[in-house]
C-alpha cells in the first residue's frame, strides 16, 4: 500500500511481461499475452486491491476475543478446529468489510491498471481512464453518467461496510 | 512464567487434591487464575511438575507437556466465554467426543441443557440470554465434557445469593456423582463458605495453607449473620 501505483504497475509489468516467465507461460497457454488484455487489467485492479484485504482481514483475525479461543482449547479443540469454528466465523463480517472495501479500490484503480493494461477503448478502458479521458477531453456530459455510476456504488459499498462492522460488534 | 501481560509472574505452589469443590481464596494478584491457568494447560510453567492420577501434563525436567485440549479439564471462564455465533446447544456440544455420533451428541447436550434448566434456549444465540441463563448453559457446556477435573475462574461471583446457591448445590451434587475435584477461585469469604469443602489459601504466588474452611477462612460472627 506504500508503493506508488505507477511503481507498483511498473512491477507488476515487468513481473508479467512478455519476456517474463509468467508471460510467457501465459502467452503459451492462451495464445496472447497478458499484459495490455483484459486479463491484465482484472490482475492489476486485484493487485492493488490485495493490501487493503489482507490487512482488513489480518485485524478482524486478531480482534477475536482470545477468550473465546482458550475456551475452544479446554473444550478440546485443537488449532485447526479453534481456527475454523471459532476464529474464522468470528472474523468473518470484518473479512466480508474488507473485501467490500478493496473491491472499492479495484473499482477505482487507476495507475496499475494503467500500466499493466493501457487504456485501450473498448478493450482495457476501465471506468476510471474512461472518466479521465473524458475529462480530458472537455467531454464532461459523456463522463457524468460513470460519475454518478462510480459514486452510487462507492457509497452502496461504504453503507455496507458500516453495516457488517455494527453487527460485528453487536456481537 | 509468563501470565498475561507478559509480566514475570514466580509461583511456588504444590498440593494435592481429593474429590470434592476446593476454593482457591485470596486477594487479587495472589496468583490464583494464574494457578488454574497452568492446571488447565493455557499457560505454560517455565519450571515444575503437574500430574493428575498417574497422568503427568508438565514436567520441566523431562519436558512433557500436555497442550490444553489434551487434557480432561473444564474450564468456567469469570466471562464464561460462551461462543457468541452459536446457539446454546451448538455451545454445549462443542466438548463432547467427536468420535460420538452427532445424534448421541444433540441428546447429550439437550440432556444437560434440561439439567440446567434452560433447554427451551437450545436454539438461542448467547446474546439473547439473561445473565442467570447464560450462567446455566456455561455450566451446562462445562459439565457436559464429563472432565476429570473441573475448573471455576471466579464464575460465581456475578451471581446474587439465589441463582449462587442453586448453581453452587448443582456443582456440588455434579461433583459428587463424578467424583471429580472442582476448584472454584473467588476472593469473597461468604462465597468460599457457601460452595467450598476445603480451601487453598494463596498470596503473592505461595500456597499459605490447605485444610478446612472452617480453620483457615473462619467467617467472622457479622459474616455469618448475613
Amino acid at each position: 500500500m506504500v508503493f506508488p501505483p505507477t511503481v507498483l504497475g511498473y512491477y507488476v509489468l515487468v513481473a508479467l511481461g512478455r519476456t517474463s516467465f509468467v508471460g510467457r507461460s501465459y502467452e503459451a497457454l492462451t495464445g496472447s499475452s497478458i499484459v495490455f488484455s483484459e486479463a491484465g487489467a482484472v490482475v492489476a485492479a486485484l493487485l492493488g486491491a490485495l493490501p487493503m484485504v489482507v490487512m482488513s482481514a489480518r485485524a478482524a483475525l486478531e480482534n477475536v476475543d482470545p477468550l473465546l479461543l482458550q475456551a475452544a482449547r479446554t473444550l478440546g479443540a485443537g488449532a485447526f478446529r479453534t481456527f475454523f469454528t471459532v476464529r474464522l466465523p468470528l472474523a468473518t463480517s470484518g473479512i466480508a468489510a474488507g473485501i467490500m472495501l478493496g473491491y472499492a479500490r479495484a473499482l477505482g484503480d487507476f495507475g496499475v491498471t494503467l500500466m499493466v493494461a493501457g487504456n485501450i477503448p473498448g478493450e482495457t478502458q476501465t471506468a476510471s481512464l474512461a472518466i479521465y479521458d473524458a475529462i480530458q477531453a472537455n467531454r464532461e456530459e459523456s463522463a457524468s453518467g460513470m460519475i454518478v455510476m462510480l459514486s452510487a456504488v462507492a457509497v452502496a459499498l461504504l453503507y455496507g461496510t458500516q453495516k457488517l462492522a455494527r453487527s460485528h460488534r453487536v456481537r | 512464567m509468563r501470565p498475561p501481560g507478559n509480566a514475570h509472574f514466580s509461583l511456588e505452589v504444590a498440593f494435592e487434591l481429593r474429590q470434592g469443590v476446593h476454593v482457591l481464596f485470596g486477594p487479587s494478584g495472589a496468583g490464583k487464575s494464574t494457578i488454574v491457568a497452568a492446571i488447565a494447560g493455557l499457560l505454560r510453567p517455565d519450571a515444575g511438575r503437574i500430574a493428575f492420577g498417574e497422568e503427568v501434563w508438565f514436567d520441566a525436567q523431562r519436558s512433557i507437556w500436555l497442550p490444553a485440549n489434551a487434557r480432561k479439564v473444564s474450564l468456567v471462564f469469570q466471562s464464561l466465554a460462551l461462543f457468541p455465533h452459536m446457539s446454546a446447544l451448538a455451545n454445549v456440544e462443542y466438548g463432547l467426543p467427536r468420535t460420538l455420533s452427532r445424534v448421541e451428541r444433540r441428546e447429550r447436550a439437550m440432556a444437560m441443557l434440561q439439567r440446567m434448566q434452560v433447554a427451551h434456549l437450545a436454539p438461542r444465540r448467547p446474546a439473547t440470554f439473561s445473565g442467570g441463563e447464560a450462567q446455566r448453559v456455561a455450566l451446562a457446556r462445562a459439565f457436559a465434557r464429563e472432565p476429570s477435573l473441573l475448573l471455576l475462574d471466579e464464575s460465581f461471583s456475578a451471581m446474587d445469593r439465589k441463582l449462587r446457591s442453586e448453581l453452587g448445590a448443582e456443582l456440588r451434587r455434579y461433583v459428587e456423582e463424578r467424583s471429580i475435584p472442582a476448584i472454584l477461585i473467588t476472593h469473597h469469604r461468604m462465597e468460599a463458605h457457601a460452595l467450598g469443602e476445603s480451601i487453598l489459601l494463596v498470596e503473592g504466588g505461595r500456597i499459605l495453607g490447605q485444610g478446612a474452611l472452617s480453620e483457615l477462612l473462619p467467617l467472622g460472627a457479622r459474616e455469618e449473620g448475613g
